[in-house]
């Protein structure tokens, strides 16, 4: 068994013992997951850069008190999750402020919130399309970000934790500490105003399916 | 499997997060079941669109590792020093708490099994009695003050 393969388990266990290289196994197993939903969180490059940084640097601080060392994914991303809802505070606070003592003819986005082209240049592009294909991929890509973006804050993570990071319903429920039942129900709902935005991409995947 | 069950075991069934019996039973329940089976379609077609987006990389991921490297390692002579005290307590604070209940228990036991005896003689003050130096007067007799030998010599 390669290092690449050993269990969360046993890697957190020997980060907790103070082994770096387990903890950095750990950093690739799952920072793009991490940032990817910290991205969609907070919708800014920057901030979710920063974010991101600071859950693993939160998490290798106070890895001693994980109990469960299987748990370690949902852990971290409870983690990322309280920061991006600290960070929103600041922000919040720092455009108020800004608001209140900059005129608004001077005010300019510095953090790039709402980019979806830069966001764009680090999904990992299929290289085995042609230049035509790789055209409609990135369209299709930017109205799926899109209208990710355009879901309400609780629809937003139920879909991004369990469509795009691939994580199970408990899974989701336990990182957002709501019951499994709601998460359903949101995954629901953002189902629906996702189908209702995506429905000409959908069907392209349906014929692809009948054909 | 009832319906209920299935419609909610849908969703991890359509990003392959169900395993074992309970895939095996819902699998046999979408085979008779169409709701179930027009359900997870919708499922399939929604996982497939998103999933196709895949994540996202950070610009330099080494960088932001070896940032991750130096903070964590610039905090870690203090943040060891708050291990040890934080493991040394969560050992020991039930010990320590259990040893502070004993302790009390036995100077609660010394103290109702000790008790002064009552005044044994009445025609003598409190004071007199213990031999102490009234409070009114501290330093009325030098001698029982402390501040006063009293002379030995023949």
């Amino acid at each position: 068994m390669t290092r690449d393969e050993l269990p969360d388990s046993l890697l957190v266990a020997k980060a907790k013992k103070g082994d770096w290289s387990a903890f950095e196994q750990l950093f690739w197993r799952y920072h793009e997951k991490v940032y990817t939903f910290v991205w969609h969180f907070l919708q800014s490059r920057e901030l979710a850069e920063d974010v991101t940084q600071d859950t693993f640097i939160k998490a290798w601080e106070s890895l001693h008190s994980l109990k469960s060392n299987d748990a370690f994914q949902a852990w971290l991303h409870q983690i990322a999750r309280r920061l991006c809802l600290d960070a929103l505070r600041k922000r919040a606070w720092e455009t108020a402020v800004s608001e209140f003592t900059v005129p608004a003819d001077q005010q300019t986005s510095e953090d790039g919130e709402g980019e979806i082209e830069p966001f764009l240049a680090g999904v990992e592009s299929a290289s085995s399309l042609d230049p035509e294909e790789t055209v409609i991929d990135n369209e299709r890509k930017r109205a799926v970000h899109e209208a990710i973006a355009q879901l309400s804050p609780p629809l937003r993570e139920v879909v991004v934790l369990h469509y795009l990071e691939g994580l199970s319903v408990d899974e989701v429920a336990k990182i957002l500490g709501i019951p499994v039942g709601t998460v359903l129900s949101r995954l629901a709902r953002a189902r629906e105003a996702l189908r209702r935005t995506l429905a000409r991409y959908l069907d392209e995947i349906e014929e692809g399916v009948s054909k | 499997m009832r319906h209920e069950k299935a419609m909610q075991l849908l969703a991890d069934y359509a990003v392959g997060r169900l395993k074992g019996r309970a895939k095996i039973a819902l699998e046999q329940h979408i085979s008779e079941c169409p709701i179930c089976e027009r359900e997870l379609k919708a499922l399939q077609q929604t996982e497939k669109l998103l999933r196709g987006v895949g994540l996202v990389r950070p610009s330099d991921p080494k960088l932001m590792l070896t940032r991750i490297r130096s903070a964590t390692t610039q905090t870690a002579r203090v943040s060891s020093r708050v291990w040890q005290w934080r493991t040394f307590w969560s050992y020991l604070w039930k010990p320590a708490i259990g040893f502070a209940l004993l302790a009390l228990v036995v100077a609660a036991t010394l103290s109702i099994w000790r008790q002064p005896p009552d005044h044994p003689d009445l025609s003598v003050s409190y004071e007199q009695y213990h031999r102490l130096v009234s409070w009114s007067n501290p330093l009325g007799n030098w001698f029982e003050a402390g501040l006063s030998v009293p002379n030995t010599q023949p």
